[in-house]
């Protein structure tokens, strides 16, 4: 089962072109990955999750409701964290969570305890006092407390130091492996995302260019390096479409294997380069990332 | 109540506490200085009743702006919109608390001094619905505009032009005199509700398809529609009943509209040592023979039979041209008298008081048999203490040239003073208030004196005894302060008057302008 599913989604404002015809599916239990360059639209994208703006054309559907028509049930299911998001300045971080409290029944106060503990929160400063670290924190404490089924973080790294990116994912990961949660985190601090994800969507220029989960991703991807003998020649011919990121300095040829299967597509390299030396490398999120943006868009 | 909205409307609640505070000393000032004014200087009130609509009017623009601002219906990153919150639930907790405020709360307090002051239970329900119909009224414009815009400068914008475009639809059609001579008074307070009920309920619905649904574009419709419908009854709109458009009062009346009013009468049986010789006004009488819509004044005719302590009478009789504006309070006076409804029962600030007086029967069947006690143009006012008689003579005068028209509204005759009241009109935009440094002042050239307005005070009031007055300046005298006018004295003194503007200079009143002006206080 999907907890996020959308298809045809589309967004436009004015003449620009948002989220265009986004088929996204994001299966329960998982921790996705929104990646994107800025303005790719992952914003937007979650806005139209949430319900925030409507969209143009399309649906999409959230714990298996129509966006549209997310209630007070469901609201009361997802628990959403984004950077841009007004809170009411004037209360303390205790009157904030009391005052968020009242409105889930599933609110856990022991769960709330240990969380304001674990991220170190002053209860008693007012919101308006605290820094952007700890805002982004009382926000996600305030949306992990109830637990949710469905953790919705649109760019929680953004402006944060490394201490307190650390006291954030430590604190997901602390609510979510007590339950079976999903979440969509939108970011561009990769390296970040990688430690928690699972799941990966990346999406350019409001098109959806893969959605798969890390696992696969990293099991087909492959940074691969050709050294070929003195004297050898790249043989003529057009190269594989899988082959992408192509380069090549001297007698190194450098390029991603897009699909990579295994032994099967060795042995389609020693074919190719009969004389060359192959080594193969496994690849991070962050190179899976660049090489896929590199890629033409089709 | 649903308990999402009681928990969103608590919230506000500790929000906004120290304003709320702040609103409670207000209005509870308001009443103890209703009090006050009613006694004996009823006149005071004019000045306290403008600075309460101001009061009101930034406190409605600060708390609607704020409370909506708090939980923007607009906003995407409005914290309550990925809350398990549903639209309505916010608006109903937004609704309740500004209605609390600006309707329940003065209403409450209004109340309380009603009954402090012995008003029965009818005559409470009125005031009181007077009131929160004021209150709600600026309330939920504002709660309408602000929601679409969300900003104070735009709000306060579309609530000007909204005055604009009354001003503009009701224009010159109709004077209210006019609407209220031919309209029986219990008509206007059904159409007042009716009027005011549909406007609120539009901006309501706006509001509501803003919260729930956010069709912006559906709202701006409703908001539109509901203002085009403004326009289309504007002059059914009874204007008196609403304080804040009183500006609206003093229009010219239409061609047709020349009818003629006969007699109306009032007496004040008030006893005053002014002037070292005790009197009564017993009976004035004021006769018009109809309408000259060109010069926005009627001729009138004056007769005023002042009879003294020590049995003389003096008879005094003039005529001149006269202005058809009145604003409520005088109408109320002249009509109903001031011993049937003490001033001090009252909340002057409009809608009250036009709705508990109307709302006495017999006084509307009065005001239905005869238009003419409806423009009464004399009224006595005779303060329980310090004793005084106010002849309102309301009469008027325009320049040969330029927009202005000056009107004395109202001799006063105190214990110590002698206090001729003028306004400045100019046609097209109703009374205002004249201000320093340019004034206006009576002059005798005869006798080398000068009536001026002394204080600063609003109104555009020329009060204060006499001064010298010379070609290049008017100064205070000593020695004309101990002067004391009779009112036959001051009749006397306004034949040989003509009216100056002056400007001030430093600390001399140089007059700047004489302006040739029929001056209609003249036997």
């Amino acid at each position: 089962m999907n907890v996020i599913e959308t298809r045809g989604l589309t967004r436009t404002f004015g003449m620009k072109e948002a989220v265009h015809s986004l088929d996204l599916a994001v299966p329960a239990g998982t921790v996705c990955a929104l990646l994107g360059p800025n303005g790719a639209g992952k914003t937007t994208t979650i806005k139209l999750l949430m319900n925030l703006i409507r969209p143009t054309r399309g649906e999409a559907r959230v714990l298996g409701v129509d966006s549209r028509g997310l209630g007070v049930t469901e609201k009361a299911r997802i628990g959403y964290v984004s950077e841009n998001q007004e809170l009411p300045d004037w209360m303390s971080v205790r009157g904030f969570l009391d005052y968020c409290r009242g409105f889930y029944p599933t609110w856990d106060s022991e769960l709330e305890n240990q969380l304001l503990t674990k991220l170190a929160l002053p209860e008693d400063r007012k919101i308006k006092h605290l820094s952007r670290g700890m805002r982004m924190k009382t926000m996600l404490l305030a949306a992990l407390a109830y637990r949710p089924e469905l953790l919705v973080l649109d760019e929680p790294f953004s402006g944060l130091d490394p201490a307190v990116r650390d006291d954030f994912v430590r604190g997901v990961f602390a609510a979510a492996g007590e339950g079976d949660w999903s979440v969509l985190i939108s970011s561009h601090d990769i390296d970040e995302v990688e430690r928690i994800a699972d799941w990966v969507a990346i999406i350019d220029d409001g098109r959806l260019r893969l959605s798969e989960s890390l696992e696969s991703l990293q099991g087909r991807f492959r940074k691969v390096d050709v050294t070929l003998r003195e004297g050898a020649t790249i043989p003529d011919g057009e190269l594989p479409a899988e082959w992408t990121d192509i380069e090549q300095a001297g007698m190194l040829l450098r390029f991603v294997e897009t699909d990579y299967r295994g032994d099967e597509r060795g042995r389609g390299y020693a074919e190719r380069f009969p004389d060359a030396v192959v080594s193969l490398g496994v690849m991070s999120l962050r190179d899976i990332y660049l090489a896929v943006m590199r890629m033409p868009k089709t | 109540m649903n308990s999402t909205v009681w928990y969103i409307f608590k919230k506000d609640l500790v929000r906004f506490r120290l304003q709320l505070v702040v609103w409670c000393v207000l209005l509870v000032a308001r009443v103890m200085c209703v009090e006050w004014a009613a006694e004996p200087e009823y006149t005071a009130q004019g000045s306290s009743a403008m600075m309460w609509v101001v009061l009101v009017f930034l406190f409605n623009v600060h708390l609607v702006v704020r409370v909506l601002a708090e939980d923007s219906p607009l906003k995407e990153a409005a914290f309550w919109r990925t809350r398990p919150i549903q639209g309505g639930q916010m608006l109903a907790a937004k609704v309740l608390f500004v209605t609390g405020w600006t309707v329940v709360l003065p209403a409450g307090v209004i109340a309380a001094a009603a009954i402090y002051y012995g008003f029965t239970p009818g005559e409470v329900l009125k005031v009181v619905a007077g009131q929160a119909l004021l209150h709600g009224f600026i309330a939920w414009v504002f709660l309408a505009v602000t929601s679409f815009f969300q900003r104070v400068i735009a709000s306060i914008f579309c609530f000007l032009l909204l005055g604009v475009f009354t001003q503009l639809a009701v224009g010159r059609r109709f004077t209210t005199e006019t609407v209220a001579t031919f309209v029986p008074a219990s008509l206007v307070v059904t159409r007042t509700v009716v009027s005011v009920g549909l406007l609120l309920a539009g901006c309501g619905l706006a509001i509501w398809l803003v919260y729930r649904s956010r069709r912006r574009t559906m709202a701006a419709v409703v908001l539109a529609v509901g203002l085009a419908g403004m326009k289309l009854t504007a002059s059914l709109w009874p204007w008196d009943g609403l304080g804040w458009v009183s500006v609206l009062k003093d229009k010219e009346p239409r061609a047709d509209a020349g009818y003629v009013v006969t007699l109306a009468q009032a007496e004040a049986s008030g006893r005053s040592s002014s002037n070292g010789v005790d009197y009564r006004l017993l009976n004035a009488t004021f006769e018009e023979s109809g309408l000259q819509p060109a010069e926005i004044t009627c001729p009138y005719r004056f007769e005023g039979r002042v009879v003294w302590a020590d049995g003389k009478e003096s008879l005094q009789n003039r005529e001149g041209p006269i202005s058809p504006a009145y604003d409520v309070a005088t109408v109320l006076r002249s009509t109903f008298g001031v011993e049937e409804v003490p001033r001090s029962r009252y909340v002057r600030s409009g809608l009250a008081t036009v709705t508990l007086a109307q709302l006495r029967d017999t006084e509307v069947d009065k005001l239905r048999q005869s238009p003419a006690e409806w423009r009464g143009r004399i009224a006595s006012a005779v303060g329980r203490i310090a004793v005084k008689a106010k002849v309102s003579l309301r009469a008027g005068a325009s320049a040969e040239e330029g927009a202005y028209r000056l009107v004395i509204t109202e001799v006063v005759i105190g214990r110590d003073e002698l206090e001729v009241k003028l306004t400045e009109r100019r046609a097209d935009f109703g009374d205002f208030i004249t201000w320093q440094p340019e004034a206006f002042a009576l002059i005798n050239v005869r006798r080398k004196e000068a009536l001026l307005e002394t204080g600063g005070g609003s109104g555009g009031g020329m009060s204060g005894g006499l001064f010298k007055y010379s070609r290049s300046n008017i100064r205070f005298s000593t020695e004309l302060k101990s002067r004391k006018l009779t009112p036959a004295e001051l009749a006397d003194w306004l034949k040989d008057a003509e009216l100056v503007r002056f400007q001030f200079q430093e600390d001399r009143r140089v007059i700047t302008e004489k302006m040739v002006v029929p001056l209609m206080y003249r036997e």
